[in-house]
């Protein structure tokens, strides 16, 4: 359903991505790892287009989403979870649901609302706080809520451990593969923590200095050593 | 006692001229961020363009409050397009748009003194005003209109950031802006309409008040934005009621306190409090506690 050919992406004069091929089928969980700062947010950002700077070719659902912004993407069937459990700190939980669902008409976002409510029974009880003052764990989960609220097709979710406990790690990725099941939605993960994701994804892609070093069906990837191996290999590879 | 009541009307009589100046700004400021100083220089101008139609055109009151909404609405828009937009696409420290907006400030200011002169302008609807008695309070039509409009229209503020949904977004917007482009908000052009309601509305408070005060001049701007800060400080930054109530507050403590103290002193009281403010509480009376991070 996603197909990414050959994606540079630049910070200003700096090139971060050179020449990324991925490929997600539907109703699939893909996993991007690699070591920190090998560009795999980066991945992320330029298919969603927060990154303007990029070449290459994105197709999704056979149309052509290489040159469109998040506004545009969002109609094409694409939501995107941002690094660091982003939720707007400053309104209150339903708030950012409805905010999540800035894009569709009133009564659609009412219902839709109503039922991440009830998905989510944490954020029920919390419904009138501050998202602010919820925990970390909580507002992952209101960022994946308010993702959710525009029932994408694909969603991009961008290192969803990061700053969490182990125990609510676990969790996260439990809610990822949840997602998958019930809602049918493709997931397209970047993550540090390779041993988490791994347990939920369906493909892996290996991403080092902004290279795409090796990708391949998970069972490959499951090993004690075939981690440390890729990373440290110095060529192009694809495990079988 | 009726003295002291006079005087407190009197502060909420130069509070709600605050406030009014002090609600535009914090709209501009909840959707962009940018400490818009240059509000002040667009008070200035969209009053001297409602006199203009009002006065020296003669086309009636009507005509140059409407004036004054839309020149003030297009130059707000027009600063942001030209002057702050660039700076956001350029990743520009917010400190350096606040000081570019004080320089339009200055440049306004002046451009007004050239264009209808240096001397005051006498503004008045016609006749002298009537003066109403309540209880012991004395006052004038102009002065209750202006009351009825800043709480009428902090009210109306309050329920659009609360309840609409572009108000919510407008927030939203303020608190983190890279997320409001991944939720697929137009974020350029909910900073425009703010731009253009919270400058729209400074332009109908600056006849208001002009009505109120009797004249106008081109350093009128000037003061009243040192003031409106001030009691955006007091009340508490981005919100609308911490700032319309931070107005009111220091409306009516500059006016009680110059009952005992000389009027010379009102000035070093209004910083006074502010210096306290800052020191002891500065998120203001009525601010929210932002995040630590």
């Amino acid at each position: 359903m996603l197909t990414v050919e050959k994606l540079n992406a630049f910070y200003g004069k700096k090139q971060v991505l050179f020449g990324v091929d991925l490929t997600l089928r539907d109703r699939s969980i893909a996993a991007v790892i690699g070591p920190n700062g090998a560009g795999k947010s980066t991945v992320l950002r330029s298919i969603f287009g927060l990154v303007r700077e990029r070449q290459g070719r994105i197709t999704f659902d056979g149309r052509d989403v290489s040159h469109l912004s998040p506004v545009h993407n969002i109609a094409a069937g694409l939501a995107f979870v941002p690094q660091g459990a982003r939720v707007f700190r400053e309104l209150t939980v339903q708030e950012n649901l409805r905010m999540g669902g800035y894009t569709l008409p009133s009564a659609v976002l009412a219902q839709r609302r109503e039922s991440a409510l009830q998905a989510f029974p944490v954020l029920s009880e919390r419904r009138t706080q501050k998202a602010g003052a919820l925990s970390g764990g909580e507002r992952q989960m209101l960022a994946f809520a308010m993702a959710l609220m525009l029932r994408p097709r694909l969603l991009l979710i961008d290192e969803p451990s990061i700053g969490l406990a182990p125990k609510l790690v676990t969790q996260i990725f439990d809610t990822i593969s949840a997602i998958r099941e019930e809602l049918g939605t493709s997931v397209l993960i970047v993550e540090q923590q390779a041993q988490q994701v791994l347990r939920v994804a369906d493909t892996v892609f290996v991403i080092r200095a902004g290279e795409l070093i090796s990708h391949g069906p998970v069972e490959n990837y499951r090993g004690e050593d075939v981690l440390r191996q890729v990373y440290l290999s110095n060529r192009t590879s694809q495990v079988n | 006692m009726s003295v002291l009541s006079q005087f407190v009307f009197n502060g909420i009589v130069a509070g709600s001229v605050y406030a009014l100046i002090a609600l535009g700004f914090a709209l501009i400021f909840t959707a962009s961020r940018v400490f818009h100083f240059a509000h002040g220089g667009v008070y200035t101008v969209s009053a001297f363009a409602g006199y203009t139609v009002m006065v020296t055109l003669g086309l009636g009151l009507a005509a140059g409050f409407a004036t004054a909404a839309l020149v003030a609405a297009l130059m707000g828009v027009g600063i942001n397009m030209v002057l702050y937009e660039p700076m956001k696409a350029g990743n520009v420290s917010p400190f350096v748009a606040m000081i570019s907006s004080f320089g339009v400030l200055i440049i306004l200011t002046n451009l007004t003194a050239i264009v209808w002169g240096s001397n005051p302008t006498v503004l008045s609807p016609g006749g002298s005003a009537t003066i109403y008695r309540l209880g012991p309070i004395y006052t004038t039509g102009p002065q209750l209109q202006i009351i009825v409009f800043t709480v009428v229209l902090a009210l109306l503020l309050w329920v659009f950031f609360r309840f609409v949904r572009l108000g919510i977004a407008i927030r939203a917007m303020g608190s983190d802006a890279e997320l409001a482009e991944v939720v697929g908000m137009p974020s350029r052009r909910l900073r425009h309409i703010s731009f253009i309601v919270g400058s729209g509305l400074v332009g109908i408070s600056s006849l208001l008040i002009g009505l109120n005060v009797g004249i106008i001049d081109f350093n009128m701007g000037f003061d009243i934005m040192l003031m409106a800060t001030v009691a955006m400080i007091i009340g508490g930054l981005g919100n609308v009621g911490a700032a319309a109530a931070g107005g009111f507050v220091l409306g009516v403590v500059q006016n009680v306190a110059i009952w005992k103290i000389e009027s010379k002193w009102q000035l070093a009281i209004s910083f006074g409090i502010l210096i306290l403010m800052l020191l002891f509480r500065p998120s203001g009376l009525f601010g929210e506690r932002g995040p630590a991070a």
